[in-house]
């Protein structure tokens, strides 16, 4: 634990003095809210437009947190740590970031979609805290994977999407259902998918990081 | 080393050979390292020094053979790399931080006490710089930054690979000093580079690596210009 | 090797010669129904093919032996290849019998996501060559196989459409023996197909590998 606060507390410092990775994010949500929007923007186009921003939003930050790491994972790897804990400090950090996208996206769903989000917006966090987790987790492993690659700005989007489809899927489905003022129980079976994924997601990436940065 | 008592071999490489993709870069090397030694590893550019340091630094894992550290063939990973310092070619460390903050995150990893971070920027010269970000430091400074990084949990071996590479005469001095004061702590230190006189200079040993392999460990004097020929022949290649 | 390719391929002709013309025709879908007869079989290849992906790809990282990556790579180009095979004799039935080519039913997105998936792994084997790509490869091939179920699931939470297993079921297959002897015999020449050819995907590579290894080795 002690570690990961170190190597996320180190890579917040990073990014608040370069804020590249939370400025671009942040600028391609906003973006793709506006063009979503422009397009069809009842209120019933919300809960896809939100995930599609995000899952992009996702797939844009995490490609960068790797390769700004890329030169320096040398001495992380050379520092007595177990890798798993490398893995869980950068996802633990690109889902901050997406955090951080989630929320200054927010008002502009709001105003450009429906301002039913603004009421609903306790019960919101669950679906949007859950997916963001799956959203980190994958993305990261895929991440560190392509680091090394060509073209893996493209290569990202490419791996990561598909794998994450079902969470997105669930995550509509949750999120719809919340702003058509359901309750809880009745997105229960989205719900416990976002969850699952997470559980299953969080733990293979975790097992399997070891094998993303050894030679 | 003379006498009857057991040797100890900061570093034994067995038979090692690595290949990238088919293409063996070392094919059968075999070195033996005394601990407290100081050994130059010799060799034109893409002989596979690097990759070798980078074997003995666990960053790499073999093809074949094998790497044994501190002559505990068992050791988990982990507690090897704690006893283990690397300063390869590029700068690992993070540009936007300033020096003090760059020692106090590598001495996190590593579990040290702040106060160890504070004696090193005394004890590497580096206080004048502690408040400076990494990115405008010259190559010289950062290199002794980099040095200091990796001393700074006391390492009892030393890789260093190319350090002298790209620094003035002053620098260049403060490295080789430092580095004597660290093979007088009992540090074993590994270092490539070009430069045989560098080597004599440092009191170390060298080898030479040719055609993925190390040729004897001989003083740095002892160079004959057979091996510096083929050492040539094989840079111009 | 050979054998098995012209047994594989004897299979299949036997299997869609009966389907064509001995099997009955079905009562409300017609001859179009027909297309079971390689689609089902394609889909069984294409999943088996996967879970070798998934095998191959577990114990490369596991063993690291780069027999087990060559495996996994082939079997990941049958994989797509099959589920290409899949989709489009889906889409083609599906056009003839519900009047469309394609409709999000639960089996039918977790086949097409798959194959995005396996583009993916490809796609990766191309731009990351070499050892890294492999280990990059294999843990994709693994998230594969583990997102399958979370996949069907999501996909069922939209809807479905699709008609119900008819041959894999506790009870017995459901479909008439006039039906099932060709669908059977064409399934056990799709997999024997499938081995044949991993098997020489898998020399091919093996090949390539130690001509490679000649080739930068050498000197």
């Amino acid at each position: 634990m002690r570690v990961v606060r170190l190597l996320v507390g180190k890579d917040l410092r990073l990014e608040w003095r370069g804020r590249e990775i939370v400025s671009a994010m942040g600028l391609l949500a906003l973006l793709l809210a506006i063009v979503l929007g422009a397009t069809r923007s009842g209120p019933e186009a919300a809960p896809a437009a939100m995930w599609v921003t995000y899952a992009f939003g996702a797939t844009l930050g995490f490609t960068r947190t790797f390769t700004l790491e890329r030169d320096h994972l040398t001495a992380l790897l050379l520092a007595p740590l177990d890798r798993g804990l490398i893995f869980a400090a950068k996802a633990l950090t690109n889902w901050l970031g997406l955090v951080v996208v989630q929320v200054i996206s927010l008002p502009l769903f709001g105003a450009l979609f429906t301002e039913t989000i603004w009421t609903r917006l306790p019960a919101l966090a669950i679906p949007m805290l859950l997916g963001g987790v799956g959203l980190a987790a994958v993305g990261t492993l895929f991440g560190g994977l392509i680091v090394q690659a060509r073209l893996r700005e493209a290569l990202l989007p490419i791996l990561m999407l598909p794998v994450v489809l079902p969470l997105v899927i669930a995550a509509v489905g949750a999120t719809t259902g919340i702003l058509d003022g359901l309750p809880l129980w009745a997105i229960g079976a989205q719900l416990q998918l976002l969850l699952v994924f997470d559980i299953i997601f969080v733990t293979a990436s975790f097992l399997l990081f070891e094998y993303v940065v050894e030679e | 080393m003379s006498g009857g008592a057991p040797e100890r071999w900061a570093v034994e490489v067995r038979g090692l050979v690595k290949a990238f993709d088919h293409r063996p870069v070392l094919r059968g090397v075999d070195l033996r390292v005394r601990a407290g030694e100081t050994l130059a590893v010799l060799g034109a550019n893409g002989s596979g020094k690097t990759t070798l340091l980078r074997l003995i630094a666990t960053l790499s894992s073999p093809t074949r053979g094998s790497v044994t550290w501190f002559g505990e063939p068992s050791a988990p990973l982990p507690e090897i790399r704690r006893r283990i310092g690397l300063v390869p070619h590029e700068s690992l460390l993070y540009d936007a931080l300033t020096v003090e903050e760059n020692l106090k995150f590598f001495g996190g990893l590593y579990d040290l006490a702040p106060e160890r971070v504070e004696s090193a920027l005394d004890e590497y010269g580096l206080r004048p710089l502690a408040l400076r970000r990494v990115r405008v430091l010259s190559r010289g400074q950062r290199q002794q930054v980099n040095l200091a990084r990796a001393l700074l949990h006391d390492p009892e071996l030393l890789i260093l690979d190319e350090p002298y590479t790209g620094l003035d005469v002053g620098a260049a001095d403060r490295l080789t000093a430092t580095l004597r004061a660290s093979a007088a702590r009992g540090c074993t230190v590994i270092l490539t580079t070009h430069d045989p006189d560098g080597a004599g200079a440092l009191g170390a040993d060298v080898t030479v690596m040719l055609d993925g392999r190390l040729t004897e460990i001989m003083p740095a004097a002892g160079l004959d210009a057979a091996i510096l020929a083929a050492w040539f022949r094989e840079g111009r290649r | 090797m050979r054998v098995l390719l012209f047994l594989g391929i004897a299979l299949m002709l036997v299997g869609v010669a009966w389907a064509l013309l001995a099997a009955p025709t079905e009562l409300f879908q017609g001859a179009p129904q027909r297309i079971m007869y390689v689609h089902v079989p394609s889909v069984v290849t294409a999943y088996v093919a996967l879970l070798v992906v998934f095998a191959g790809s577990v114990l490369f990282l596991w063993r690291r032996d780069p027999r087990w990556d060559r495996l996994a790579r082939s079997a990941a180009e049958l994989g797509v290849l099959f589920i290409s095979m899949t989709l489009l004799s889906g889409a083609i039935w599906g056009k003839a019998v519900w009047g469309a080519w394609w409709t999000w039913d639960a089996r039918l997105t977790t086949t097409l996501i798959l194959w995005f998936i396996y583009i993916g792994y490809l796609m990766v084997r191309a731009w990351a060559p070499g050892a890294r790509g492999a280990r990059a490869a294999a843990i994709i091939g693994i998230v594969g196989v583990l997102d399958i179920p979370i996949i069907h699931w999501s996909a069922i939470l939209l809807r479905t459409l699709h008609p119900q297993p008819t041959v894999f079921r506790v009870d017995g297959p459901a479909l008439p023996p006039t039906m099932l002897v060709p669908l059977v015999i064409n399934m056990v020449a799709f997999l024997v197909v499938l081995t044949a050819l991993l098997v020489l995907r898998v020399r091919q590579e093996r090949t390539l590998d130690a001509l490679a290894e000649a080739l930068e080795g050498g000197a």
